[in-house]
């Protein structure tokens, strides 16, 4: 058993592994905690003291303190949970355990004292997590094992595998070869270990710790089943969460009742993450009357930069609570209304809320108070739940929504999901915009295994973690998925939760993003283990992104070797397939084609590159179809102004006129600068252009366009401005003429003498002859123009 | 100096005034002085003046009033979408390229000709011209509307369609038409019409010139005439030595091909992906594209795998055509050329 040790030799003296990265510093503290109580009482009061109110702070103005002390003394609730907060929660201050039970939840782990780890070591091999603690990373390419594999068998043995070697790292395991080929010895990360003096590993000498560590598992089953009975006797000792549940077993009987009910917060402190959005939820709550109703309103700046910032609109008459479902935005408005005494009426999704229905009781009950049995008058709260749901059938639902709160007597929440939904648009300008963020792991786990003590169900840190890692850091679903797994079990390790999650698992694929899917579907290393089912609904993310996403990285995916260009081709074979498929799906309407889509736009070419990519690069396909838009649109335009003066498809003009064209009004210009603007202006007359034109489409559309647009820029500002100048004075003249011409009915052949001075006196007669009647066409086509605009 | 290009400066605008053809010429000489016409169908390639002669028709039926032209935007309702198109006008006839709006060609061309077609012209002529460009572009709807719409309203319009290839154009519509083809010009022909207009200039066209001009211009006379005023922009004469310029698009596809046959890797594919946008994001067209590179990759490979390039090209560029985003394809045919040069080459080596 000792053995292990040995492959933690000298460096984890001075490291330290036993905390995992991220939350290393709260666990550290939990386990400080836990092993001495007494450090634990001026913690609870530190964070009382932040929490409650702020409302009794010396900083709060005045007025308000004072309508906040009484507030908050009268209500029984929310006095109560000063006790306990989150971090501290699966000791109860007043009923304490024997200090030395409580690590149970991560029974076996090695003893959290630093300075003498070498005192445990004993320790480690007995438990079912021998490695807990310990955080590993992986380099290189491995022969026998996949990196995933392994890192699974690390973490089922309860280590922590991470990305980057660090300072807390406790050992690196290495392959003989980079991925790119190299030796392991020149990566980045053994490099590093070797500065940290992290134990470093090969692979032979991992595959002996593994089987040392499952030789311990098998030797161990007494262990375990000792461990569990710990548990169980344990148990009575937890106090639950909910304040108001005296007994926990009790709980377990009385199924009747959910988890996620039974464990609701009553408080604001229970309430998980999101601290200062509650608080300030509260705060504003607490001043609704002030402000509102007295007009006291808080000198608060809320604009930035001039325009009104809703994050700090704290005088408006309604909330807008935002945020991913299962983080607590429901709960969080009832638990603030409550503590600060009113009654709520909820209205949420499964009500109908016309525009009808939204005034006639909202309306009612905005102005009015409601009085309880025992005669004491509650003020009235709305939650108005599941605001972005209000659609078709809810016409107008969110304009009388909005009429109800610029009139409104009593303070309103909303609640929704999206903040972003165009509906909350207009919404959200007349409310205290709070937007709630998913608490992070670290966050959940603890107050689930406090949880999980207190139902009786024993499970590794870092089981919990991956279910609530894979429910997307939901509370609730995770709290639900753990109440189904302990109605059978009575304890969840590593494997189990891996196993259990392919079950019962939140759809993992809505959690992936569209980078993430194609970088996945263009990693054979990930595809590899997965079910075609699995790399489908990959493509599903979005099955208009993930093509032109693989499309625009699949040739950095091929890897190196004899077979490298065929792959190449036949990806790209793949790829035109599927736009084939695209094209039928978008012209026919025949989405049943979808699948055919993904298989051919996606997995095949995934598959036959597959070497993954670091991150996928954003299709360029968007930028440069837009820009050949763009340039469809100025040869069209140019096209339609030159028409009564060339021939020639849109091809024509691009390749061959307006070179020739940009050319020979260029020339005047760059050889005689102020004197050629003459010349050049003719040009453009000529073919019906203006300079505006000439400086839009004319310049852009040369195929080297970056080169004319500086070749442009190089002339004089005086130049350019004289060449519209030149160009108005023709054009105004020609335009009076046509009007002249037009009122006296002239022949129109009579018309010319001043045109032609305008436009040039050199010419030869002949030629001018020739041109007259195209010249007189031009100021028509102008009078056209100018009249549309 | 004139302010025009010479090309436009030195149109014909009359038929007796077309420089080659002559066949042709006399068939329209013909149709002009008979008073009335049937519909048309110009075809050919581009740049042979098939436009040129369409006018120079109209003017010889109408007089020169078909040259007064003035341009016009109009709206077409289409169910909820404004459909909007600039036409030419002129008394005598509509000119306008129905293909420019793309899917909603149809409505544009049906109305147009119903409009024209229940209006009387207020010339003695009892009819009016539309002329409908690139009608190959015509979607099949359009094209289908088309032909009842010639039959209706035959009293009062006539339809001059003008295309490069006819076998776009259905064959109800080509049956309906009066089919004329104007072929490219000879070399002979491009050598008179350029030493023509040199001679107006009074420039003098170098032989050595002229030959490149023809030879580089692939008999687009348009093209040719353009080239030698470039050449004349660039060094205020003709010079004999000048090189002859190719469209900046054209240079740049031969440097993708280049790119293509020194480096067959995945990351020389994605630097001629970029290039290849590049050249799609200026409006080239990707046909154009396909037919360039293809041209100029067989040119310059083995002899043993010329057959099955060409093969590869035909095969991706009708794969593009019934796809929607022309890169792909293009990526994929020079995928599929990079790894049979590579194999090619591997074999030679051998």
């Amino acid at each position: 058993m000792g053995d292990i040790r040995k492959y933690f030799g000298a460096p984890i003296k001075d490291k330290e592994p036993e905390k995992p990265k991220e939350e290393s510093p709260k666990r550290k503290r939990l386990n400080k905690v836990s092993s001495k109580q007494e450090t634990k009482k001026p913690k609870i009061e530190k964070n009382t003291s932040k929490f409650f109110p702020k409302g009794q702070s010396p900083k709060a103005s005045p007025d308000y303190a004072s309508s906040a002390t009484e507030i908050i003394p009268s209500d029984e609730e929310y006095s109560r949970p000063k006790s306990p907060p989150i971090k501290t929660k699966k000791i109860s201050p007043k009923r304490e355990p024997k200090p030395k039970d409580k690590i149970d939840y991560k029974p076996k782990k090695p003893a959290p004292s630093k300075k003498k780890p070498k005192s445990e070591p004993k320790s480690i091999p007995s438990s079912s997590t021998p490695l807990q603690g310990q955080t590993f990373v992986i380099t290189g390419v491995l022969s026998n094992y996949d990196r995933n594999e392994l890192t699974d068998i690390l973490k089922s043995f309860g280590a922590k595998v991470t990305g980057n070697v660090s300072k807390r790292t406790s050992c690196l395991i290495h392959g003989d070869k980079l991925e790119d080929g190299r030796n392991f010895t020149e990566g980045n990360k053994y490099k590093t270990a070797l500065e940290n003096g992290t134990k470093i590993m090969n692979e032979e000498e991992l595959e002996h710790m593994i089987e040392d560590l499952k030789g311990n598992e098998k030797s161990s089953p007494v262990d375990q089943d000792s461990f569990n009975a710990v548990q169980v006797s344990q148990k009575p000792a937890r106090v639950p969460i909910k304040v108001s549940q005296t007994d926990a077993t009790q709980s377990l009987s009385n199924a009747s009742q959910l988890w996620v009910d039974k464990y609701k917060p009553k408080t604001i402190q229970d309430i998980l993450g999101n601290n200062k959005t509650v608080e300030k939820l509260w705060e504003w709550l607490r001043d609704w009357e002030e402000v509102v109703i007295h007009g006291n309103k808080k000198d608060v700046e809320a604009f930035s930069r001039g325009r009104l910032d809703l994050t700090l609109n704290v005088n408006a008459k309604a909330a807008l609570i935002s945020g991913p479902p299962g983080v607590g935005k429901t709960t969080a408005a009832r638990v603030v209304g409550k503590t600060l005494d009113y009654q709520i009426m909820e209205m949420n999704a499964s009500d109908f809320r016309s525009k009808k229905l939204i005034l006639d009781p909202l309306k009612a009950s905005s102005g009015n108070q409601s009085m309880t049995g025992n005669g004491t008058i509650m003020k009235n709260l709305i939650v108005m739940d599941e605001v972005d749901g209000m659609s078709a059938g809810d016409r107008g639902g969110t304009t009388a929504l909005i009429e109800v709160i610029k009139t409104t007597k009593v303070p309103i929440i909303c609640i929704c999901n999206d903040r972003q939904s165009t509906k909350l648009k207009s919404l959200a300008n007349y409310c205290y915009d709070l937007r709630f963020q998913k608490p992070n792991k670290s966050q959940i786990s603890k107050r689930l295994l406090a949880i999980m003590a207190s139902e009786g169900l024993s499970i590794e840190p870092n089981a919990l973690e991956m279910i609530i890692e894979s429910s997307g850091n939901d509370i609730r679903q995770t709290l639900t998925l753990l109440e189904m797994w302990a109605r059978t079990n009575n304890s969840m390790n590593y494997n189990q939760a891996k196993k259990g999650l392919q079950f019962i698992s939140k759809d993992s694929i809505t959690m992936v993003g569209n980078f993430d899917a194609a970088a996945k579907l263009l990693n054979n290393h990930e595809t590899r283990a997965m079910s075609h089912k699995q790399k489908i609904d990959l493509f599903f993310v979005d099955f208009d992104l993930i093509p032109l996403l693989i499309q625009e990285n699949y040739l950095s995916a091929i890897p190196q070797n004899s077979q490298t260009i065929e792959n190449m081709a036949n990806a790209a074979d793949s790829i035109a397939f599927g736009d084939l498929i695209n094209k039928q799906i978008r012209t026919n309407n025949d989405w049943t084609l979808l699948p055919q889509l993904g298989q051919a736009s996606a997995i095949e070419p995934g598959a036959l590159t597959g070497n993954g990519i670091p991150f996928p690069r954003f299709p360029e396909w968007f930028g440069k179809s837009s820009t050949q838009k763009k340039n469809e649109r100025l040869v069209q335009e140019l096209r339609s102004a030159m028409a009564g003066h060339i021939t020639g498809d849109n091809i024509t003009i691009l390749s061959e006129y307006v070179p020739l064209i940009y050319k020979m009004i260029m020339k005047p210009i760059i050889k005689h600068d102020m004197d050629g603007v003459e010349e050049a202006v003719e040009i453009i007359h000529t073919y019906g252009l203006n300079p505006d034109m000439f400086k839009d489409h004319l310049i852009q559309l040369q195929f080297d366009s970056e080169k004319s647009e500086e070749e442009f820029k190089k002339i004089p500002t005086k130049t350019k401005a004289q060449i519209t100048r030149v160009y108005n004075t023709v054009f105004k003249s020609s335009l009076k003429k046509v009007k002249k011409k037009r009122e006296e009915k002239e022949e129109k052949d009579q018309v010319d003498p001043e045109f032609a001075e305008d436009e040039n006196g050199n010419e030869e007669e002949e030629d001018e002859k020739e041109e007259e009647s195209d010249i007189e066409v031009k100021p028509t086509v102008k009078t056209v123009k100018k009249k549309k605009k | 100096m004139a302010s025009k290009l010479w090309v436009d400066k030195y149109r014909p605008l009359t038929v007796d005034q077309l420089d080659y053809h002559s066949t042709l010429s006399a068939i329209l000489e013909r149709l002009s002085t008979s008073g009335d016409l049937p519909h048309l169908l110009f075809y050919g390639p581009s740049g042979a003046g098939k436009k040129t002669r369409v006018l120079a028709l109209l003017n010889g039926v109408f007089g020169a009033g078909v040259n007064k032209v003035k341009c016009e935007v109009r709206n077409f309702k289409a169910g909820t979408v404004n459909v909007e198109i600039s036409i030419l006008q002129s008394n005598y006839h509509i000119d306008m390229t129905p293909s420019d709006v793309a899917h909603r060609d149809k409505i544009v061309v049906q109305q147009i000709i119903k409009e024209i077609g229940s209006s009387k012209n207020p010339d003695q002529r009892f009819f009016k011209v539309v002329i409908l460009n690139q009608a190959d572009y015509l979607t099949d709807e359009a094209q289908a509307a088309l032909r009842r719409t010639l039959e209706k309203y035959t009293a009062t319009t006539r339809v001059i369609l003008i295309c490069n290839s006819l076998c776009r154009v259905i064959a109800p519509l080509r049956s309906r038409c009066l089919s004329i083809r104007v072929p490219a010009p000879s070399a002979d022909d491009m050598r008179k019409v350029l030493r023509k207009i040199a001679s107006s200039e009074n420039l003098e066209l170098p032989m050595s010139l002229e030959n490149k001009l023809i030879n580089a211009s692939n008999r687009n006379i348009r093209r040719a005439i353009m080239m030698m005023q470039t050449v004349y922009i660039q060094n205020s004469r003709l010079n004999p030595d000048a090189s002859v310029p190719i469209p900046e698009w054209e240079k740049y596809l031969k440097e993708i091909a280049t790119n293509v046959l020194d480096e067959q890797t995945p990351k020389s594919l994605k630097i001629v992906r970029g290039k290849l946008y590049e050249v799609l994001a200026s409006c080239i067209p990707p046909t154009t594209v396909f037919n360039t590179l293809c041209k100029e990759l067989v040119t310059r490979s083995d002899a043993a795998i010329k057959t099955v390039v060409v093969r590869h090209a035909a095969d991706y560029e009708l794969q593009m055509k019934s796809g929607s985003k022309p890169i792909v394809h293009l990526e994929a045919f020079l995928a599929r050329f990079m790894s049979v040069y590579k194999q090619h080459s591997n074999r030679m080596n051998y």
